[in-house]
C-alpha cells in the first residue's frame, strides 16, 4: 500500500546517516515562524535548534544540553508545488528519471511535514493541466499525492510551464502555507520572477531544481539523446565537438547562476538535487539556508 | 592508346542508381523517430550560436560524404562501363627453331667457325628463339639441343669456335671431334642431315617453323644409312627448312648440285661460299628468308585498360567511410 513513502524513507535511512536524520527534522522543525509556547517535553539538543530553547536548568541538571519542545500551535500547510509537464519525465543528471527525483523530494519533505504534524498539500500543473490534492496529514494521504506524481508525469504528457502553474498558486493559495517549487534547470524568465516574487510575498518558499542530464557526450559516451519537447534527437557527432562542450558548459553555469541568482534575489532559499543519493544532503542544505535566510 | 567504353549503359545506370538513390534519400520524408534517452531543456544545447556552427559543419560534412558517395559511384560506373584498348599480341608459337648443323670434316673447319662466329653475334639478338647444334662427321654428336637459354648458346658456341680454331684456353680443353667417327667412312652429310631433322624434339605438337643451317661440301666418303635425297625428305616430311652452305662449290659438280636440289627441294636455299657471298651475308639472307615464315599477322585483342580508375574508387570508398567514422553518420 504505501510502496511509494516506503521507498522515500528507505532512500532516506540509506543515503542518511541516522545523526543527519535527526538533523533533518530539527531542521524542519525550526523553520516555521510563530510558535506556541505550550510546553511539551525536554529532547536532547541537536545542531541547528534554537538557542534560545535551550532550557538551561535541565540542561545544568542532566550534563547534556537539552531543548524545550513545545506542542503546535497550529498546523502548518506545506503545499508540493510540482511541474507535471513531460520535462519530469526526462533523465536527470545522474542517469535516473527526474521524475524518481522528485518524488523522492516530494517524499522527504512530505514525510518531514507529516511527522511534525504538519499538512501536505499538492498542486501538479503543466501547460495543459492544473491538478491538486487537498492538503492531508497523513502518510496513506501522501502516499497517494506520491503516486498521482507518478501517474501524471509521462514522455508523452503536455509540455512542462511551471510559470501558469505558480501564477495558479498565487492566485489560489490564500492561506499562508510553505511552499516548495520542485521544479528543474529551468531559465530563469522575467514572467518566473514577478509569479514567484509574488508568491513569496504571502508564503515562504523553497526552490528546488531536479539537475537536468549533461547534452554533451563526455568519456566515450555513446548514448544517444532525444529532447522531450521536440522528438529530435542530437546528432553524436555535435555532443563531442569539444569547441561546442566548452561553450555550452560557459552557458549551463551562466543559466545556473542567474537561476540561483534570481531566487536568491527574492530572498528564497534553492538548491539543485542531481541524484538520489545527494538528495537528502542537498535537501538538509535548503532547510538550512532558509532558517538562515529568514533572519 | 585510345580508350573506349565497351558497356557505356552500365556508366549510365550506375550514374542514375547512384542519383536516384541520393534523391531518394533525400526527399523522403523522415518517417522514423529519434530514439535515445529522453532528455530535457535541449534548448540549452540548440540555442548556442556554438551549435549551429556545429550544425552547419555536420551537415556539410554529411554533404561531402554524399557527394563522394556519388562520385565514388560514378567511377565505379566507369570501370564498369569497361574501359578497353586494342592490344596487338605477337604469339610465341611463331617463334622460330634453328639447328646448326656443322659437318666437321677436316676440310669444313674454317667455315664452321664461322658460322659459329656469325651465331654467337646473333644470339645476343634474339628473342623467343631456339638454338641448338649437332656436329657430324662418320656419326653425329649432339653439341647442344634446341635452347632459349642465350647465355649457354652464346657459351656453347664461343667454345666450339674456340675449338675448331685450335684457341681453346688451358682450362677448357675438350676434344670437340669425340663421337664423329664412329660410322663407316667420313663427312655423312645425308645420315648427318638426318640426325639434324630428328632432333626438332616436338616435332608433331610445336607449331614453330624450323630450319637446319647445313654447312657442309656434301664429299661424302663411306656407306651412310641415309642418302642425302632421303634425308631431303625426311625434312620435307618434317617441315623442316634445309639452308645449305658450301665452300667448296666449284660450280656445276655433282655434289654440290646434290646439295643445291635437296636445299631447294625442302623450301630452304643454298648459298655457295664464294667471293660474292661471306657468312655474315649469308646468314642475313637466311635470316630474311626465314622472316617471310614467320611474319604472321599479330593477333588483335580488346582488352580491358581501367588504369587508375579502381585505385579512385578505392580511395573515394575510403574517403567516404573515413567521413562516416568522423561524422558518426
Amino acid at each position: 500500500m504505501e510502496r511509494r513513502l516506503r521507498k522515500v524513507r528507505t532512500t532516506m535511512s540509506i543515503h542518511a546517516h541516522r545523526r543527519t536524520l535527526e538533523l533533518l527534522d530539527g531542521e524542519y522543525a525550526s523553520i516555521h515562524h510563530g510558535r506556541s509556547h505550550d510546553f511539551d517535553d525536554l529532547r536532547e539538543y541537536q545542531p541547528g535548534d534554537e538557542v534560545k530553547d535551550i532550557d538551561w536548568k535541565a540542561t545544568a541538571r542532566s550534563h547534556v544540553p537539552l531543548v524545550k519542545r513545545y506542542i503546535a500551535s497550529r498546523q502548518h500547510t506545506v503545499l508540493l508545488v510540482v511541474d507535471s509537464g513531460r520535462n519530469m519525465a526526462a533523465t536527470a543528471e545522474s542517469g535516473e528519471s527526474k521524475r524518481e527525483l522528485a518524488i523522492l523530494v516530494a517524499g522527504v519533505l512530505g514525510y518531514l511535514a507529516i511527522r511534525h504534524g504538519d499538512r501536505v498539500a499538492l498542486l501538479m500543473g503543466d501547460a495543459e493541466r492544473r491538478e491538486d490534492m487537498p492538503e492531508g496529514g497523513s502518510e496513506a494521504h501522501l502516499e497517494r499525492m506520491l503516486r498521482r506524481i507518478d501517474a501524471a508525469v509521462a514522455l508523452d504528457g503536455p509540455h512542462s510551464h511551471l510559470e501558469a502553474v505558480l501564477e495558479h498558486a498565487v492566485r489560489r493559495m490564500r492561506r499562508r502555507s510553505l511552499i516548495v517549487v520542485i521544479a528543474d534547470d529551468l531559465a530563469y524568465t522575467h514572467d518566473l520572477d514577478v509569479h514567484l516574487g509574488r508568491l513569496h510575498a504571502r508564503h515562504e518558499v523553497l526552490w528546488v531544481s531536479i539537475g537536468d542530464a549533461d547534452l554533451m557526450a563526455r568519456a566515450r559516451d555513446e548514448r544517444q539523446l532525444v529532447g522531450v519537447d521536440t522528438g529530435i534527437g542530437l546528432p553524436a557527432f555535435l555532443r563531442r565537438d569539444r569547441g561546442l562542450r566548452r561553450a555550452f558548459d560557459a552557458a549551463i553555469a551562466e543559466r545556473r547562476a542567474r537561476l540561483e541568482e534570481g531566487v536568491r534575489s527574492l530572498g528564497i532559499a534553492s538548491v539543485r538535487v542531481s541524484s538520489s543519493e545527494t538528495a537528502i544532503g542537498s535537501l538538509f542544505r535548503l532547510l538550512e539556508r532558509h532558517r538562515r535566510a529568514r533572519r | 592508346m585510345d580508350v573506349t567504353l565497351l558497356w557505356p549503359w552500365a556508366l549510365a545506370a550506375l550514374s542514375a542508381v547512384a542519383l536516384g538513390l541520393a534523391l531518394v534519400g533525400l526527399l523522403l520524408p523522415r518517417r522514423r523517430r529519434d530514439r535515445g534517452l529522453p532528455v530535457a531543456h535541449v534548448d540549452r544545447l540548440t540555442g548556442l550560436a556554438a551549435f549551429r556552427r556545429a550544425l552547419l559543419r555536420y551537415r556539410l560534412w554529411i554533404a561531402g560524404a554524399l557527394l563522394a558517395s556519388i562520385g565514388g559511384a560514378v567511377v565505379a560506373g566507369a570501370v564498369a562501363a569497361r574501359p578497353s584498348g586494342v592490344h596487338a599480341n605477337q604469339e610465341d608459337d611463331y617463334k622460330r627453331d634453328i639447328l646448326l648443323c656443322l659437318d666437321v670434316s677436316g676440310s669444313m673447319v674454317d667455315v664452321d667457325a664461322e658460322i659459329l662466329r656469325v651465331y654467337q653475334q646473333l644470339a645476343s639478338e634474339l628473342d623467343g628463339e631456339r638454338i641448338g647444334m649437332r656436329i657430324f662427321d662418320a656419326s653425329s654428336v649432339m653439341a647442344f639441343p634446341l635452347t632459349s637459354d642465350y647465355d649457354y648458346i652464346a657459351a656453347q658456341l664461343g667454345r666450339y669456335e674456340r675449338a675448331l680454331t685450335g684457341t681453346l684456353g688451358p682450362d677448357e680443353q675438350f676434344n670437340y671431334l669425340a663421337g664423329t667417327a664412329n660410322g663407316l667412312g667420313a663427312s655423312l652429310v645425308g645420315d648427318g642431315l638426318a640426325s639434324c631433322v630428328l632432333d626438332f624434339a616436338d616435332l608433331e605438337a610445336s607449331e614453330r617453323p624450323r630450319s637446319v643451317i647445313l654447312a657442309t661440301d656434301n664429299v661424302v666418303n663411306g656407306q651412310q644409312i641415309f642418302t642425302l635425297p632421303q634425308a631431303g625428305q625426311l625434312a620435307v616430311d618434317h617441315e623442316v627448312r634445309v639452308y645449305a652452305i658450301n665452300p667448296f662449290d666449284w660450280g656445276g659438280d655433282m655434289a654440290s648440285q646434290e646439295l643445291r636440289d635437296v636445299a631447294e627441294g625442302t623450301g630452304g636455299a643454298y648459298f655457295p661460299l664464294d667471293f660474292a657471298q661471306t657468312v655474315p651475308q649469308i646468314v642475313d639472307r637466311v635470316s630474311a628468308i626465314e622472316a617471310g615464315y614467320i611474319e604472321t599477322p599479330p593477333r588483335i585483342q580488346v582488352v580491358d585498360r581501367p588504369g587508375a580508375l579502381p585505385l579512385a574508387v578505392l580511395v573515394v570508398v575510403g574517403l567516404v567511410c573515413a567521413i562516416a567514422a568522423r561524422a558518426r553518420l
